[in-house]
């Protein structure tokens, strides 16, 4: 069976043919000769060429899992066929919850014109605090929160409408 | 001899997580009852599971819960218990609590009220020691209220970088390093409501920033009879946001004689404050120099290091001194052997900026090896939410040298399976393994210096990772097309992975 799988912004295919537990497996058509030794729940050891490696690997939804030498690597599994991914344009902070916590403060209100990086509210998670500042130029439209309000991971806190900046607009390969 | 006194016979433990943990399982050792408190969201946590009875606080909120002195008061009377374990955190540096189980006759495992009082004000406890004649950072610090507007005007001519402290904060909270006069006024209203919500004291005090300075910290155990000994340093620079994430002892900074001049200042610390109980001296180190920050009068999270090196039980002893037995080690009898490292593990993204993350722990199987010491407070399936610190275990090891206590954590760090969560062990791995660390080249600024850029490669994952991520969804679907629950390959038959079933997949 065929596998794409994307890690870092870019897409592998995995191909895998099994015979007694012969593993034909190829990498981007790039041929790897594998055999299993071990699967147990999760647990993995096989082999390449005479190398043998172990690891962990488990599936969360669209998310494959792999623990190797200390480092979980978090490969997500595309329907084989689909696009590539577009490259996320990388923004300077998000307006959404980057954590699960309480608004302990608001430096912003509705109809406010506001500069990029300048500061919107705070929020306190394990008695941290997380300034929230805005990722680009804009009027806010609404402040979805009120002080002392629960937020959850990813909610989003501020509608904040973009205005034009006066810069020369960076195309996100730029920033790489 | 020990003085025969009597044991308690039932102990409270006001905390939660992995040092509740710690102080349980050294009470059971001792033949000691113990009364574990929890929260809504703790329910099944580990703390509550191995104590001998339970008790719930309710509202996760810590304020609520393990920071509720009446609620928790009120269960320990009615469990009769004899003493009360803070841990570190919560009401560990709380004097009122200590006040309050005083006035209730319930022993505080830690020092006295007053003592806790004066040592928990960072300017109390630093006019003191300048008094006795023990050396502090210079900058501003005034018992006397300060409003922001006094304080921006000391701060100017202070100059900077310099730093803002709450006078009753810890871990980072409440503070600030300022570079500019721009950021001042920002950086004392935040540490002003941080330390505020957090400690319920929004006192400030200013520090002169010290160049390249590494933070030093010495345990002192006191007993009630007036006998006070050191149990040398812990090397505690690695930090980042102000907290420490990576202790050592020995340090590599301190030769022979200054470990002997240190240790003594902070006896005289100790004595000067008239402390008892388990606490630790901190210091900043700086060209040779050292200067008293602050006394933490509580155990520190990173008490095993000592414990692996001098060999004594740290928390054992906090039962038996708060019990009112004499402490019998001499401080001769205090000799260090081999090197130990901490790392706290923690539930964080260092990609973004250390965010606490939350969620299941689908997969957690920490490393186990010999004089590898792992102090835990999550196992499999933990749901880890936002109401605390997320800090899921530390990892310690201990061996002859410090080259080989860094390969041993290296290899404790790259067999700790994690899964569900993000966490900073690749981070800690990234630290251990740089040149300038290996080299014990290390200040409170090392992260910022040398591992500012860090961010996992996002190039191609090594081709096994691929490959195992193949194999593994081509046994699963052929499982689910044949309808078999799970599948097992095993053609290794001498592999110590095929006993036992301590692999499962999440679903």
């Amino acid at each position: 069976m065929d596998f794409d799988y994307e890690f870092g912004g870019k897409v592998y295919r995995v191909s895998v043919k099994e015979d007694k537990n012969i593993f034909k497996v190829s990498i981007d058509a790039e041929e790897v000769p594998t055999e299993v030794l071990v699967f147990n729940a999760g647990f993995l050891k096989f082999t390449i060429g005479n190398r043998v490696n172990k690891c962990v690997v488990s599936r969360d939804k669209e998310l494959v899992n792999v623990f190797m030498d200390g480092m979980v690597y978090r490969l997500k599994q595309h329907k084989i066929g689909a696009p590539a991914p577009k490259p996320q344009a990388e923004e300077e902070g998000s307006l959404n919850s980057p954590i699960s916590g309480k608004v302990v403060k608001i430096m912003a209100a509705q109809g406010d014109i506001v500069e990029k990086g300048q500061d919107l509210l705070i929020i306190e998670a394990m008695k941290m605090e997380h300034k929230i500042k805005a990722p680009y130029p804009g009027k806010v439209k609404a402040v979805n929160f009120k002080v002392d309000d629960k937020v959850d991971i990813g909610q989003l806190l501020v509608d904040l409408e973009r205005t034009e900046e006066k810069a020369e607009a960076k195309t996100p390969e730029a920033k790489k | 001899m020990r003085r025969q006194v009597a044991m308690f016979k039932k102990v409270l433990i006001a905390n939660r997580g992995e040092i509740a943990c710690r102080v349980i399982k050294a009470c059971q050792e001792m033949g000691i009852k113990t009364v574990a408190v929890y929260s809504e969201v703790d329910e099944k946590a580990p703390h509550v599971q191995l104590a001998d009875e339970a008790h719930p606080l309710g509202d996760p909120t810590p304020i609520k819960s393990y920071l509720n002195i009446e609620k928790i008061m009120q269960v320990a009377m009615e469990s009769g218990s004899e003493a009360i374990h803070p841990g570190y955190g919560f009401l560990s540096e709380n004097a009122n609590f200590a006040a309050e189980c005083e006035k209730n006759k319930i022993k505080f495992i830690g020092p006295r009220s007053e003592v806790i009082r004066k040592m928990g004000s960072k300017i109390e406890s630093k006019i003191m020691m300048e008094a006795a004649g023990v050396p502090v950072i210079p900058g501003f610090f005034s018992n006397k209220p300060t409003t922001i507007d006094q304080l921006l005007g000391k701060g100017i001519r202070i100059g900077f970088p310099l730093m803002v402290k709450a006078s009753s904060g810890g871990g980072g909270k409440g503070m600030r390093v300022v570079r500019k006069k721009s950021e001042l006024r920002d950086a004392l209203e935040g540490a002003q409501r941080e330390s505020l919500s957090a400690f319920g004291d929004g006192t400030l005090l200013l520090e002169k920033y010290l160049d390249s300075p590494r933070h030093i910290e010495f345990q002192i155990l006191a007993d009630e009879h007036d006998h006070i000994i050191h149990l040398c340093e812990r090397e505690c620079s690695i930090q980042r946001r102000h907290q420490k994430v990576i202790e050592e002892t020995p340090s590599t900074a301190l030769s022979p004689d200054l470990r002997k001049r240190m240790g003594e200042a902070a006896v005289a610390v100790a004595k000067t404050a008239g402390y008892t109980n388990a606490g630790t001296v901190e210091f900043m180190f700086s060209n040779g120099q050292f200067f008293f920050m602050e006394m933490n009068t509580r155990l520190q999270v990173e008490h095993p290091i000592t414990e692996l090196t001098t060999g004594i039980d740290l928390v054992k002893w906090q039962l038996r001194i708060a019990a009112g037995e004499l402490l019998t080690i001499q401080q001769q009898d205090i000799q260090p052997r081999g090197h130990a490292i901490e790392c706290r593990i923690y539930a964080e993204d260092p990609e973004r900026n250390f965010l606490p993350c939350t969620g299941t722990l689908t997969e957690f199987v920490p490393p186990h090896g010999v004089n590898v010491r792992h102090d835990v407070g999550v196992s499999a399936g933990y749901v880890i939410t936002p109401h605390y610190d997320p800090m899921l275990g530390k990892l310690i090891v201990h061996a002859e040298t410090r080259n080989d206590a860094i390969q041993k954590m290296l290899w404790a760090l790259s067999n700790y399976v994690t899964m569900g969560v993000t966490t900073n062990i690749d981070f800690l791995k990234k630290v251990i393994e740089h040149e300038a660390f290996r080299r014990g080249d290390i200040t409170t600024h090392f992260i910022e210096d040398h591992l500012k850029e860090y961010a996992p490669s996002k190039d191609r994952p090594p081709i096994e990772v691929l490959v195992a991520a193949g194999i593994f969804d081509e046994l699963m679907s052929k499982a689910a097309t044949t309808g078999e629950k799970s599948v097992t390959i095993d053609a290794d038959h001498n592999s110590p992975w095929t006993i036992g079933g301590k692999w499962r997949i999440g679903t």
